[in-house]
């Protein structure tokens, strides 16, 4: 078995590896699809990015919880449990946004590449990074106080 | 979104879109749950009965259920908010076959952990139909569950979807 102390480390390492990735990657595909890229390789880099950022999705809520159960059976309560409700609501809203924002990126795949209309998908990358920003303020909050 | 005709049913769906879903629709599920616990103030007995190992390998159980079932759905329902009715059954159906095989994977880690742990005896004649009484009645049950989940599940997709239709339209 792998003791208690590592897995627990293994989980929060994962979890800081999941959000840079996907914070990360936000980051760069607003920037890329600032710039002047021919439509397909923008959407080449947005097709990359909705993948890469549902794995570290998958990958954060996996954890997320591995984290929760290090605490476990004494979670804290008080603004502790307010600022974790808040965070908890903040990444439902992620997860529906982000679920436009991937239809948005199959459907520009779907239909001629020449027609992708990049300032939704530009906004869409911005406020995905902005939301992201913002749990991850909330996660240093929960995490040091 | 993908309009399809009736001879494309068999093809293969966009695997991004597969990947998508199917990470939405764990995330999620796993996500309300969670919320609903800690407002309840349950979360912590509840992980603290659970082993980090276990925790992880069931979610991951779950992840590649829902990728498996969200394929099938794709492969004979097109996502589209034009098959909306469709889809709306798909999801049921599917939903329930995610929560059937889901409940099969749970008791063979139960099972599994309880062998490793040589606390596995062989059970009698006289147990196996219970055990399989218990065996079908909790997979019928989580038939129902996972149905059910399908139907929020399948309201949110759909929600997405429109809003896809009305920013695409717009543009």
């Amino acid at each position: 078995m792998v003791p208690l102390a590592l897995s627990h480390l293994a989980v929060r390492w994962l979890h800081v590896l999941g959000m840079a990735l996907a914070l990360g990657g936000a980051l760069l595909a607003w920037a890329s699809l600032r710039l002047d890229l021919p439509t397909s390789a923008a959407l080449a880099v947005a097709a990359a990015y909705e993948r890469l950022f549902w794995a570290a999705m998958g990958l954060l809520v996996m954890t997320g919880v591995g984290n929760l159960g290090a605490l476990a059976p004494s979670i804290p309560g008080g603004e502790w449990s307010e600022t974790f409700s808040l965070k908890l609501f903040l990444v439902g809203l992620v997860l529906l946004g982000s679920l436009v924002r991937s239809l948005l990126v199959v459907d520009a795949r779907r239909t001629s590449a020449d027609t992708l209309e990049t300032v939704s998908l530009r906004r869409a990358y911005a406020a995905t990074s902005v939301f992201l920003g913002l749990i991850l303020v909330l996660a240093e909050v929960l995490a040091h106080g | 979104m993908a309009e399809r005709d009736e001879g494309a049913a068999s093809t293969e769906p966009d695997s991004l879109l597969v990947w998508c879903l199917a990470t939405f629709h764990t995330t999620l599920f796993v996500l309300v749950p969670l919320t609903l616990l800690h407002w309840a103030g349950a979360l912590g007995d509840l992980l603290g009965g659970l082993s980090t190992t276990v925790g992880l390998a069931l979610y991951g159980l779950l992840w590649a259920t829902t990728w498996a079932t969200n394929r099938r759905l794709l492969v004979t329902t097109p996502f589209a908010w034009t098959e909306r009715w469709a889809l709306s059954k798909a999801s049921v159906k599917w939903g329930g076959v995610t929560g059937s095989c889901f409940f099969l994977e749970l008791v063979a880690v139960v099972v599994g952990q309880a062998a490793v742990a040589g606390e596995l005896g062989v059970p009698s004649a006289a147990s196996v139909l219970p055990i399989l009484f218990v065996l079908a009645l909790g997979t019928l049950v989580a038939f129902v569950v996972g149905a059910l989940v399908g139907v929020g599940q399948v309201v949110l997709d759909l929600t997405a979807l429109r809003v896809v239709e009305v920013v695409s339209a717009r543009n």
